[in-house]
């Protein structure tokens, strides 16, 4: 071997063997029982200084040398390729490692960390469909991982590199060692010696196509597509499905906005008094164009965006709407100039009776003291136990015909290229004899049937196309028991993923009501949503559960923005037996929960209930001030209060509260308070307005992260229940 | 002696169905003749079913007992792939990640064939890890004994959903809490704080939990006697507890016990 000229070592042979060992025994996990001496023994003649390079013996660069797994039989240490990947492994779907390559040894950190972040927080969470993945180490910089399946054989490859490098040339490579590695797999086998010389020369190529492709992207004439060509597909497809999103949502806000700016002397420039659920920016910009037939900034801004996609169709239905819209609000005024002024009788809602009757029931107000409330002096209500804490009923699973129909209708559909009697040959390997595996083609009939399913039943739009692309990534390339359909197969395979969804690590809130309670603070949860969802109800509904199981709570009310939502608190916390701390209206909701807090713990109550107001996710200086609120507080809960009614806005407002909560808390640029607050808990409200479509539950749960920890289905107190996972399941898939 | 209506029925299902006669031919030559009245045909058929019944009895009643296979579960990054690649390899070749998907193998354990199922401990695979528990033969309970005190809520929270399992209470299926990582001997926590830190765990646990969540319709199984703090002992299932090393290959008590277990 060589020793390069700027490597001889300045000292005596025991110096630089003590630099291989340092440089050999670091904590790599992947020579773990060989000794680092081992290696270093038979080229220790090598570190005479008078050593001269002599022709025919290979290099050793001890400095940025590479260590795979040894061949043990020869102790050769070979030299891996100089690269700017920091590491590369391929591993089962089991858990074990087949075979790794460490680039550099300059990591602090172990590089398997990196790569149990990927599985546990990326592609078990059904994420497998992006394009990346960051991981933080605790020292050093981040990494980014990219990584790639082969469903056949169980087998996922991936690439680590620092994040700060953008490397065009990932995905090829993944794909190019898919293949490489597969024509050497043998199941069982754990040692690849081999493999690595044929590594080496695919990363050398990759590397320099890469290369070529930047010099060709260099003229500025081919800049954009040559940038986007070696794009991932998946970042591809995450874009598409970005900007379908987007385009709805601004069909949505222009629609709104046109409606808005009839009436837009009411509404102020911020949103929050808004019931709408447009966009607070588009509103605030139809506010301040002129009544209908002005100069609609809104109009133009929607239309100048849309003008991004073929321009002609949408245009002319632009213009269609724009007409629609004004003849309904014209034949709107006319109604109401026309008609009569005739006095309208009040609706009898089922149930109780007469008109009277029905008045007199609503008015809890009479027979009580005004100041009662603020005491808790009032006896409690005791309407029976929660639902929650009844039973759940058991779910039979409900049979598959009809996906199985659908996909094999949809199967009989796509084949006609292939011929008749090769598709007919082609379905029967598929699901008799399970031998040929399953590609693309064969899988995406069934799975656009169940994106349409999903989005039927409710969920967000870019939410199902992600679902079904990461289901999609996990099922091509595998196999058919035998007799079992394509269908069946896409069925069982999103029963799997969807229960994992859902099934999220449950926080148990009695129990951590009682270690606070033993270490003498009050537990401090904190309610938040959009307008109108039923956080002050929900509230009540779980104040009287905690009640009923020997908690003591005490309710915060800092919505002190919205007329009557003090007087609605004082009004449950009456019927509840439970005090309230409230400061009336137009005070800083962040010093009354302080101050809530302390009167709570110097009450001795277990619980406290903060109440906020309602405000839409886009109204910055609202999300401040409610970043404000928790950042200063530090609830150890926080619950994200959302309806099931929602649709595809479900994902923007928890993605926006999420955000605001950890960019917008003061102190985040300068390293944050102690503990960073997201949103730890949703809350589904009006549960019993959705029959079956549910999807807003998947919405919520895989944009956040966070389970859902309460389901309100009712308007009375009682009305509280546990999110049922298989039956949520079973109503997405029926 | 029976009625006219099923005497007719009877009669006719003799004269004009002809697979009838065709069986009764089959029949020994006494029973023909038997076998040719209604009275005869509906006392043959009487027969028939009920040993039918008697069969599907016999055959669920010998299925329901103990189920065929070890589970090994536990939290994440325990050591149960670790542990299930030494028992069924005898090695753990080049290290191991988290597991993404269940392990299925067979170990020969002290002589005999053992099958493996190794559940990732991830919460998106609980729904896995409670209908497998049913055809369990016996349960490893992998805990990690280094980290105990960080991941001790995880750890009894999957504890406390495999002991209110109802097909475990029910078949009273062996269980092992196994200790892992003892290799790591300064670091690792004794069998007995573990033992410890887990029961008083699930005492907490067992209050709140019966509380607020009904999780079965049998309305779950409650943990031992209500008034006494929970222990293991207590539990009418066999618990133990043993220390292990799956990285170093010590699981002599592990082997043991599946070889109980089988």
């Amino acid at each position: 071997m060589q020793v390069s000229d700027d490597l001889k070592p300045q000292g005596t042979v025991k110096d630089s063997l003590f630099q291989a060992k340092v440089a050999t025994s670091t904590d790599l996990p992947i020579a773990p029982t060989l000794e680092a001496t081992a290696y270093v023994k038979p080229y220790l003649g090598l570190f005479r200084p008078s050593q001269k390079s002599q022709a025919g013996v290979p290099q050793l660069h001890l400095q940025q040398a590479a260590y795979s797994i040894p061949d043990p039989d020869s102790y050769v240490l070979a030299a891996a390729p100089v690269s700017m990947l920091d590491y590369f492994a391929i591993f089962t779907k089991g858990g074990a490692l087949l075979w790794t390559l460490q680039f550099t040894t300059a990591l602090k950190h172990n590089p398997l960390d990196a790569l149990n972040a990927l599985i546990r927080t990326c592609l078990l969470e059904e994420r497998s469909g992006d394009a990346a993945f960051t991981y933080a180490p605790k020292v050093g910089a981040q990494q980014a991982l990219k990584w790639t399946f082969h469903n056949g054989l169980g087998l996922v490859f991936v690439a680590v590199y620092q994040k700060t490098l953008s490397l065009l040339y990932v995905e090829d490579l993944l794909a190019a060692i898919k293949d490489a590695f597969l024509q050497e797999y043998t199941p069982g086998s754990y040692s690849y010696p081999r493999f690595q010389d044929k590594f080496a020369q695919i990363l050398r190529d990759c590397e320099t196509r890469a290369d070529k492709a930047r010099t060709l992207a260099a003229q500025p004439t081919r800049a954009a597509p040559a940038a986007a060509a070696p794009a991932a597909k998946a970042g591809k497809a995450a874009g598409q499905a970005g900007s379908g999103a987007a385009t709805p949502q601004q069909w949505s806000s222009e629609e709104s906005g046109s409606d808005a700016d009839a009436d837009a002397a009411g509404s102020s420039g911020s949103a929050a008094g808004g019931s709408s659920s447009a966009a607070g920016s588009d509103e605030e910009a139809a506010a301040n164009g002129d009544a209908a037939g002005g100069f609609n900034l809104a109009k133009l801004k929607g239309k100048g965006v849309r003008a991004a996609g073929p321009a002609g169709r949408r245009n002319t239905a632009a213009a269609r709407r724009a007409v629609e819209e004004a003849k309904e609000k014209a034949a709107k005024e006319k109604a109401a100039q026309s008609s009569p002024a005739k006095p309208k009788s009040g609706r009898i809602w089922g149930g109780f009776g007469r008109k009277e009757e029905a008045v007199g029931r609503l008015d809890f107000t009479e027979g009580q003291a005004p100041g009662a409330a603020a005491n808790g002096s009032g006896t409690a209500e005791d309407l029976g136990s929660s639902l929650i804490d009844a039973p759940e009923e058991e779910y039979e699973p409900v049979d598959d015909e009809p996906v199985g129909q659908a996909a094999a209708n949809g199967n009989a559909a796509a084949p006609a290229k292939r011929g008749l009697l090769g598709s007919f040959v082609g379905k029967l390997a598929l699901s008799v004899v399970g031998s040929s595996a399953l590609s693309a083609a064969d899988l995406a009939p069934a799975l656009e049937d169940m994106k349409r399913r999903l989005m039927e039943r409710n969920v967000a739009e870019e939410i199902a196309a992600q679902v079904v692309d990461s289901v999609a990534h996990s099922l091509e390339g595998q196999k058919l028991s035998s007799f079992t359909g394509v269908g069946q197969f896409v069925r069982r395979a999103f029963e799997d993923s969807l229960s994992g969804i859902l099934n999220k690590r449950q926080v148990d809130v009695l129990h951590d009501i009682k270690r606070a309670r033993a270490r003498g603070k009050p537990y401090v949860v904190v309610f938040c949503g959009v307008n109108g969802v039923g956080k002050s109800t929900n509230l009540a509904k779980i104040a009287y559960w905690l009640g009923q199981h020997g908690c003591k709570v005490q309710l915060a009310a800092c919505d002190t923005f919205r007329a009557g939502a003090v007087e609605q608190l004082k009004t449950h916390a009456m019927r509840l037996g439970v005090p309230l701390y409230e400061r009336g209206y137009e005070k800083d909701p962040a010093k009354v929960a302080a101050e809530a807090i302390r009167v709570a713990q110097r009450d001795g109550r277990d619980v406290v209930l903060v109440d906020t107001a309602g405000r839409m996710q886009d109204n910055e200086p609202l999300m401040r001030a409610l970043s404000n609120l928790i950042s200063l507080n530090q609830p150890e809960l926080v619950l994200f209060v959302g309806e099931a009614l929602v649709g595809n806005d479900a994902v923007d407002q928890l993605v926006k509260f999420n955000r605001s909560l950890a960019d917008l808390a003061p102190g985040a640029a300068a390293g944050g308070p102690a503990k960073r607050q997201v949103i730890d808990g949703i809350v589904l409200t009006k549960f019993d307005t959705i029959d079956d479509k549910v999807g807003a539950a998947l919405s919520m749960v895989y944009a956040s992260g966070a389970p859902v920890m309460f389901v309100g289905c009712g308007q009375t107190y009682v009305d509280l229940k546990k999110l049922n996972v298989r039956s949520v399941v079973n109503s997405l898939l029926k | 002696m029976i009625p006219d209506a099923l005497r007719q029925q009877l009669q006719l299902l003799l004269e004009h169905q002809p697979i009838v006669k065709q069986i009764i031919q089959y029949l020994p030559s006494d029973l023909q003749r038997v076998a040719g009245t209604p009275e005869g045909l509906l006392a043959l058929l009487l027969t028939a079913a009920v040993g039918l019944l008697v069969l599907l009895a016999l055959a669920g009643t010998s299925k329901s007992k103990k189920g065929s296979s070890i589970l090994l579960a536990g939290p994440m990054n325990a050591g149960k792939s670790t542990m299930y690649y030494q028992l069924v390899d005898g090695s753990q070749h080049n290290g191991l990640v988290a597991s993404m998907e269940q392990n299925t193998g067979v170990a020969s354990v002290n002589g005999r064939q053992a099958r493996l199922l190794d559940i990732p401990g991830h919460h998106s695979f609980r729904h896995k890890l409670e209908s497998s528990v049913k055809d369990a033969a016996g349960i490893v309970f992998v805990i990690d004994a280094v980290e105990i005190t960080p991941h001790k809520v995880e750890a009894a929270e999957m504890l406390y959903e495999l002991l209110t399992n109802s097909s475990f209470a029910k078949s009273r299926t062996p269980l092992l809490l196994a200790c892992n990582k003892a290799d790591l001997e300064e670091e690792a926590h004794s069998t007995e704080f573990i033992r410890k830190t887990l029961e008083r765990q699930l005492d907490a646990m067992r209050k709140t939990k019966t509380a607020g969540i009904g999780k079965e319709a049998s309305a779950g199984v409650a943990l031992g006697a209500a008034d006494k703090p929970f222990s293991f002992a207590g539990l009418r299932s066999k618990v133990a507890l043993v220390e292990c090393s799956a990285k170093a290959g010590q699981l002599d008590d592990v082997r043991a016990f599946i070889a109980g277990c089988l």
